[in-house]
């Protein structure tokens, strides 16, 4: 009978924590991102094929998976593989080699992975790794800003100076408003009374502060200030390197837009609206 | 029906009244033609939203307080004779799509037309209404203004069945590029935002130091609530005198789970903060505001603001009408006094010394008064102050 009950739940454990050894295979590509209808500029992701997207493929796995991660570098010169934690060292990714290595996570939580080398990070290479047992719709905003001169500047290896930078694009998943609207997984779609959650990430250079109009969210995590965590809110900072997990349960219906506060960067090119700015939809 | 009954049914009324609001409507007009001076007497062009009292129409930076009790119906009538568009966003307090005033989802209000938005007022606490139509434009150049619920039945907590509080602040804080108001047409591109003016409501710099609506002047073991709104493009860093018990109660217009005892005070673009400061000892001492870029936290402009907190020893503070009597302050002092707390009343005020010498005779009726006393020798002197019959002294101390 003792053995049964153990059996059991043994059984029960397996299926309610699916601890596995998940693998993800990533390229690094370059390619460009639009900068308005006519322009883009230099830009480089981690992507799961070799068909260069800005989309930073988000590595989604649940606490106690083991992230076996192969990276082939297709690019001509060295990058590296940093997680904001648990990952203490960046791992070097050689250019036309495969990469293969395994990190294991024990506890839910949002990570950024990126490349920490020079201005690589800035220039796209960077997601998210979202460790969770969540099963309702998530959505993820990867933020950058840019300014396109250095885009371009630095792809020719070309110096740029910190001090004189002054971005005028702003995306996120590589995306400026309105084109973003075409991002699902980005644009938070879902019904009144759902539980969404949607995962940000901060790799870009400046920081910024999320408004949503009509509604309240409320904080699950936060990279920077753990301690604003079950905080309920319209207005969210998002500081650089930041990981922020935030919990909306709609109690309306409409289309509402969620936009950055500094209102700079809901401008793309220097032309409003652009940038940083989404509409969401409720029914 | 008895008198007992009568009056139980009256009293129903009057609370359901109270508890469950009121429809409050306010008439918003709109203006681009706003000039108006700033601390340091630059002559600045803005453009915002007034009160709509026919050709006494005035607007102001930031727009005027709309204060408004939980529960209550709004409504908000604005009337736009400007040439632009413009709309009324009622920001964090989630409203419907139709009255959110933001033009793509909602509506525009033409020139010449009046476009009305409602709502009920669901949590007390402090949000901010301003223009959403070229928004990057439109807030920068002025187009914003507090907006308070308080607690149902105007209760002075920050929430129903919260603290109380003996005074408030409420602290509109934002930078500007005068560049953009001297000529928004030549700035070339938005992203060209350098600002060079930091403001706290409609004020900055020296000018804080006479300005009653900014200065905070308490006194020890008071409850003082800070109402904090950052309408600016970048972070503000509030700085705290460590001798200040300063905790963070709400912010966006919610009760914070946990109150946070802090010494500084990040507030990012369209973030509200209620914040309680108390001190159980006589202070002078400043707040400091840190204006920065959200680019690698650079410091564009600060400002500081005076602390003031008064000990009274032996005297009762708050006469029996429940409105402040006189304080002086600071205690000692070199010279220069201000007499604060006697706002609504008239006193008859005499200064002499302490052996009785009469020194000087006036009235007092405004909330501060400012004197310069630098001429007087060092010593001990006493204000006594006359009203109905009432009479307060205040010892005071000259360096």
């Amino acid at each position: 009978m003792i053995r049964f009950l153990i059996s059991i739940s043994l059984v029960i454990i397996s299926h309610t924590t699916p601890c596995l050894a998940v693998d993800y295979h990533l390229y690094i590509n370059r390619g460009y991102i639009a900068v308005n209808t006519l322009d883009s500029v230099p830009y480089i992701a981690f992507n799961e094929s070799q068909n260069f997207s800005t989309y930073n493929t988000v590595l989604k796995l649940v606490p106690g998976d083991t992230l076996n991660l192969r990276i082939e570098n297709t690019d001509s010169i060295g990058h590296s593989f940093m997680v904001s934690m648990p990952l203490p060292n960046p791992v070097a990714l050689y250019p036309g080699i495969d990469t293969t290595f395994s990190i294991f996570f024990p506890d839910a939580g949002l990570y950024s992975y990126y490349d920490n080398t020079g201005l690589n990070r800035y220039m796209g290479l960077g997601g998210m790794i979202s460790v969770n047992s969540f099963t309702g719709a998530n959505f993820y905003w990867n933020l950058r800003d840019h300014q396109a001169d250095w885009n371009r500047d630095i792809a020719l290896g070309i110096n740029v100076d910190p001090a004189t930078y002054l971005a005028d694009h702003f995306t996120i998943n590589g995306h400026y408003y309105p084109v973003l609207q075409n991002d699902s997984t980005a644009i938070v779609n879902g019904y009144v009374n759902d539980t969404i959650r949607i995962h940000i990430a901060n790799l870009g250079l400046m920081e910024h502060s999320f408004h949503f109009h009509g509604y309240h969210l409320r904080i699950l995590a936060s990279s920077s200030k753990p301690d604003h965590v079950g905080r309920l809110k319209d207005s969210f900072p998002v500081r650089t390197m930041d990981n922020l997990v935030l919990e909306l349960v709609p109690q309306q219906p409409g289309l509402y837009p969620v936009h950055d506060h500094n209102l700079v960067a809901t401008t793309i090119g220097g032309n409003s609206p652009g940038g940083m700015i989404m509409i969401i939809s409720i029914q | 029906m008895s008198i007992g009954k009568f009056v139980c049914v009256f009293g129903l009324l009057i609370y359901s009244w109270a508890a469950f609001g009121q429809t409050k409507v306010f008439n918003l007009i709109t203006r681009m033609d706003g000039v108006m001076l700033t601390y340091n007497d630059d002559s600045l062009n803005f453009w915002g939203f007034g009160f709509d009292q026919g050709s006494a129409s005035k607007i102001t930076m930031p727009a005027p307080l709309i204060e408004v009790n939980e529960g209550d119906t709004v409504i908000i009538n604005l009337y736009n004779p400007a040439v632009e568009a413009h709309t009324v966003h009622l920001h964090g307090l989630d409203v419907n799509q139709a009255n959110d005033g933001v033009p793509t989802t909602s509506f525009f209000v033409l020139q010449g037309d009046t476009g009305t938005y409602s709502f009920v007022a669901s949590y007390a606490g402090n949000y901010i209404y301003h223009c959403h139509v070229t928004t990057v434009l439109h807030m920068q150049m002025g187009m914003f203004g507090p907006l308070i619920v308080r607690p149902a039945g105007g209760a002075n907590t920050l929430w129903t069945g919260g603290p109380s509080f003996d005074k408030e602040y409420s602290w509109m804080a934002y930078d500007m590029d005068k560049s953009w108001h001297d000529d928004y047409t030549a700035i070339g591109s938005f992203v060209n935002y350098f600002p060079d003016h930091f403001m706290i409501n409609n004020t900055g710099s020296d000018n804080i130091y006479t300005d009653s609506q900014v200065r905070i002047n308490g006194l020890v073991e008071e409850n003082i609530l800070l109402r904090i709104f950052n309408t600016g493009y970048g972070k503000q860093s509030y700085v705290f005198p460590e001798q200040l018990n300063v905790i963070a109660l709400t912010s966006d217009g919610r009760q914070l789970p946990l109150a946070d005892t802090l010494d500084t005070l990040e507030v990012y673009p369209g973030e509200r903060y209620g914040v309680s400061l108390s001190g159980s000892s006589a202070l002078e001492d400043t707040i400091e505001i840190y204006y920065q870029s959200l680019y690698e936290e650079q410091l564009w402009g600060m400002n500081k603001i005076p602390v003031s907190l008064i000990e009274v020893i032996g005297l009762s503070h708050v006469d029996q009408s429940g409105l402040m009597a006189p304080v002086v302050y600071p205690n000692p002092s070199e010279g220069s006094v201000s007499i604060s707390g006697c706002l609504g009343n008239t006193w008859d005020v005499i200064l002499s010394t302490s052996t009785g010498k009469l020194i000087m005779k006036f009235k007092l009726s405004s909330e501060i008064t400012n004197l310069d006393l630098a001429s007087l020798p060092a010593g001990f002197y006493l204000f006594t102050f006359y009203r109905d019959g009432e009479r307060i002294y205040r010892e005071f101390i000259l360096d």
